[in-house]
């Protein structure tokens, strides 16, 4: 169950849309009738197994995000997954992978201020994450645990803020999301809060110049997800949820029409409930195209 | 000698070219990358009689040349502008020395 802390922190991470975090949202802006395509690899391995009974979780997933500018404020996204998940212990290997849950939301902004070379914005979002992924996968052994599955059967929303100060030199964000979970299947997971910070400097070119058209960024973030325990037929399960605090050292190369970029996020602070598996790392990668 | 005469012939045709376009200077707060840059270029290309347009992120300054007799209003420009998620500074037409 303890991954499931994991796996929720991966869908909240969607669709930032512009030079921006790369682990999560941003409140700079779309454009009224445009269009972004953000196309993101993430790898998560959770094998810190404290029962030392060799368990091992590689969950890797094709984010597909479209973004959509409805006016110059309204933002619309589309969240496209496909999940491959993969439980390995001595003995035992039990796989899935099919497409995930589809998650649409929008981005209002809410404050803007304008400079020559600097902006400082502030933007509410919400949306829902939707159960089109399989929930009921099985193999040889029978029906695939909850976290395997490629879908959670469950209809999620969520709703946060997030503000963005932006100047051509560097760029500061932060993000608060509380992701409200339902039941499916007997199970409920946990409701997630989230708090991200990131911090982004030019290191090229260091001086720019009148026809500067591409910038190379180091970036360095702080993702804090906190999980409520998980019900099981109505019963709390005592081995989930917690908090897991990830630093995250990144590079992000920008253009006109194009951004690239990498990242790792290095868990410092695990408090899991129980004892159950601690995550490894989640690495992302990926780039955007600007229509 | 054939030569020569094409490249005055270039340099009298281009020159003249130039000297009759309309030219603006458009200012724009908020341009923090290259990737924002595109949007406002995006937009802007949708004014009529656009030939060229050029820009420099550090000053946020955006330079469009026109087809000659053509004009842009500040109220066209600020639109686009805005619609792109940023907000008009400055606009300025640049009157020809020639």
């Amino acid at each position: 169950m303890r991954s499931l802390v994991a796996l929720s922190y991966l869908f909240l991470c969607v669709a930032p849309v512009s030079a921006a975090p790369i682990t999560f949202s941003t409140a700079l802006p779309v454009g009224d009738s445009k269009l972004i395509n953000r196309e993101q690899l993430v790898l998560t391995r959770s094998g810190d197994d404290p029962g030392n009974t060799g368990l091992v979780v590689d969950v890797s997933i094709l984010e597909s995000i479209l973004a959509y500018g409805a006016s110059e404020k309204l933002a619309l996204f589309g969240v496209f997954p496909f999940v491959k998940k993969e439980l390995r212990r001595p003995g035992v290997r039990r796989s899935s992978s099919g497409f995930g849950d589809l998650t649409v939301f929008a981005r209002y902004t809410l404050f803007q201020r304008d400079y020559i070379g600097r902006t400082l914005r502030l933007a509410g979002l919400a949306g829902i994450k939707a159960p089109t992924g399989s929930d009921d996968d099985t193999d040889s052994l029978g029906r695939l645990p909850v976290p395997l599955q490629s879908g959670t059967g469950s209809w999620d929303g969520f709703a946060g803020i997030v503000g963005s100060y932006e100047t051509l030199k560097f760029g500061l964000h932060g993000q608060l999301t509380y992701r409200r979970k339902t039941e499916a299947n007997d199970f409920e997971a946990g409701d997630v809060t989230r708090l991200d910070f990131s911090w982004q400097r030019r290191i090229w070119p260091t001086a720019l110049r009148s026809d500067s058209n591409a910038f190379l960024y180091g970036v360095l973030e702080s993702n804090i997800v906190h999980s409520k325990k998980a019900r099981i037929s109505g019963q709390v399960n005592d081995d989930s949820g917690g908090t897991i605090v990830f630093l995250t050292p990144g590079i992000q190369f920008a253009n006109k029409k194009l951004i690239i970029e990498a990242a790792i996020q290095i868990p410092v602070y695990q408090d899991l409930n129980g004892t159950a598996l601690e995550n490894d790392f989640i690495f992302r990668t990926g780039f955007r195209i600007n229509y | 000698m054939k030569r020569i005469i094409c490249i005055i012939a270039l340099l009298l045709f281009s020159g003249a070219g130039f000297a009759g376009d309309q030219h603006y200077h458009v200012t724009v707060g908020g341009l923090v990358c290259p990737f924002c840059v595109y949007g406002v270029e995006k937009k802007l290309k949708n004014l009529d009689g656009v030939i060229e347009i050029s820009s420099n992120l550090e000053k946020g300054k955006f330079f469009l040349r026109l087809e000659k007799g053509l004009t842009l209003s500040e109220d066209a420009v600020r639109e686009l502008v805005t619609a792109a998620g940023f907000t008009l500074l400055g606009f300025e037409e640049v009157v020809d020395e020639d």
